[in-house]
């Protein structure tokens, strides 16, 4: 997960846990570090959960970077993000995002759309 | 018998040249081959101020502004009439009590029987006011368009930044009610929603700052940028002395400005030259006046050997509400505060840094 948010990043691990799946995360405070980890990886993650607005290289560019890389364009990338920003949802559809969820309040909610992403479910692309 | 010259000419042509003479809406002109003045009109003592006496004679380069005699604009024109026929021109034109008026300027040749070119009619008309309303409707339009992109810019700030804290207190609220057994965790709880609404007072505050800097003509005077650092530096004081920190000032000039966003732009910058160093900031401010080809310039630097940044990041710096760190306190507003008020100047803003050696960043004014 990529998020500059300590708060953001707790939600979620809370919204992780109330799934009762096994997981294993890796947490990065900038797309910097995250680009800096990646080559530290025995294997690619399964998933990645990208915040956009973020100091110094936003969430956007870091899709950008991410695509042009061969290996890690196959690991599905989710937006998990304040915005419900309408230029925002269509930049990150084209730069391949699998999905865009906005962050949300209801944690119980959280969790139900984390498990329905981790089972592999069918699922739209905008996610709340 | 004595007759004046007028009363020999047949009937029409005095009429003719009483028509002429009483037009009052067109300064209609006889000019020789040299472009001196062979006749004038009430049109042209209305529009460019001189009498009759005054002016018969002198070249009419005389209405002309002293750079477009230096780049002989009204011999081009002369030449431009006996080649073409005719040359039409607008531009400002200077008045006998030295104001500018903006002419539109037909100047016709004139040709003997035998084709030779003998002399050239003059017509100019004062467009000033049609002018001075284009102008003002480029200026609207200008102005609209910059009301647009800030409303978008506007538009992304409500979308982003001012729903993040109020969604990070329902999300704290929720887990407080799932958790009312833990006084703990509740307590951490409610601290973090304490944290987030002050995030939200802040950022609401610094959205309404930036978007009520007023860029109105008659706020600004002349202001003395030493006093504005005096002022700035008087009201850093404690942070000053907190952080040892030295400001070096060479010189600094006097502009027309709105003096409060002079005080906040220059507070602004020292304040973050001061907070983004590690060690003891020295910051260095000076002036000198270039000149390009647009013009003369006031030029301020204000270089710090603080923390400094990526130089590929000085673009989205002065965005509003992007951070370049999350290790310091700020909502992300204080660049693109600058950055506004200094347009509002007519100015530009950039900056140059090295990570861990140093910012420097450039102002220019015109002078």
């Amino acid at each position: 997960m990529i998020d500059d948010d300590p708060d953001d990043r707790e939600f979620f691990q809370i919204a992780l846990d109330m799934t009762g799946i096994r997981y294993t995360l890796k947490t990065a405070e900038s797309a910097v570090e995250a680009l800096n980890i990646f080559p530290e990886f025995l294997e690619l993650p399964d998933y990645i959960f990208l915040d956009l607005n973020m100091p110094l290289i936003s969430g956007i560019q870091f899709l950008q970077i991410f695509r042009e890389s061969a290996d890690l364009n196959k690991v599905p990338i989710i937006i998990f993000s304040t915005s419900s920003y309408h230029k925002d949802i269509e930049d990150t559809k084209a730069l391949g995002a699998s999905h865009f969820l906005s962050k949300t309040s209801d944690i119980d909610r959280l969790s139900e759309v984390v498990v329905s992403i981790l089972k592999g479910n069918d699922l739209p692309f905008i996610l709340t | 018998m004595i007759n004046s010259t007028n009363s020999l000419l047949p009937q029409g042509e005095q009429l003719y040249k009483k028509m002429i003479e009483e037009v009052q809406d067109y300064a209609i002109l006889l000019l020789d081959l040299d472009g001196n003045v062979q006749n004038w009109n009430i049109g042209a003592e209305k529009i460019k101020g001189y009498k009759e006496a005054d002016i018969l004679g002198k070249n009419f380069s005389l209405f002309y502004l002293p750079e477009d005699r230096a780049s002989k604009l009204p011999k081009t024109l002369i030449n431009s009439a006996t080649l073409n026929g005719r040359a039409t021109h607008e531009g400002w034109r200077v008045r006998n009590d030295g104001s500018t008026f903006w002419g539109s300027v037909v100047i016709t040749a004139l040709h003997s029987d035998d084709g030779d070119v003998i002399g050239f009619t003059k017509v100019t008309r004062d467009l000033t006011e049609r002018k001075l309303a284009e102008e003002e409707k480029a200026r609207d339009t200008r102005s609209i368009e910059l009301q647009n992109r800030q409303l978008e810019e506007f538009a992304y700030i409500t979308s982003h930044d001012l729903q993040e804290p109020i969604r990070k207190i329902q999300t704290f609220i929720n887990l407080a009610k799932k958790n009312t057994d833990d006084k703990e965790l509740l307590n951490n709880y409610l601290d973090k929603m304490s944290i987030s609404a002050d995030k939200m007072v802040s950022l609401i505050k610094d959205i309404l700052n930036f978007s009520r800097l007023s860029s109105d003509k008659n706020q600004f005077i002349s202001v003395n940028l030493v006093d504005i650092l005096t002022e700035v530096i008087g009201e850093l004081d404690l942070l000053i002395e907190e952080k040892k920190a030295i400001i070096t000032v060479s010189s600094l000039p006097v502009i027309d400005a709105i003096p409060i966003q002079m005080n906040q732009l220059f507070n602004n910058l020292i304040h973050n030259a001061i907070k983004f160093n590690n060690g003891y900031p020295s910051i260095v401010i000076q002036h000198e006046i270039v000149k390009n080809d647009t013009g003369q310039y006031h030029l301020i630097t204000i270089s710090d050997n603080g923390i400094g940044f990526d130089q590929q990041y000085a673009e989205i710096a002065f965005k509003p509400f992007k951070r370049l760190t999350t290790n310091h306190s700020g909502t992300g507003i204080g660049l693109a505060l600058c950055k506004r008020i200094v347009e509002n100047h007519n100015g530009t803003i950039s900056v140059a840094s090295v990570l861990g050696e140093g910012t420097i960043f450039t102002i220019l004014f015109p002078a």
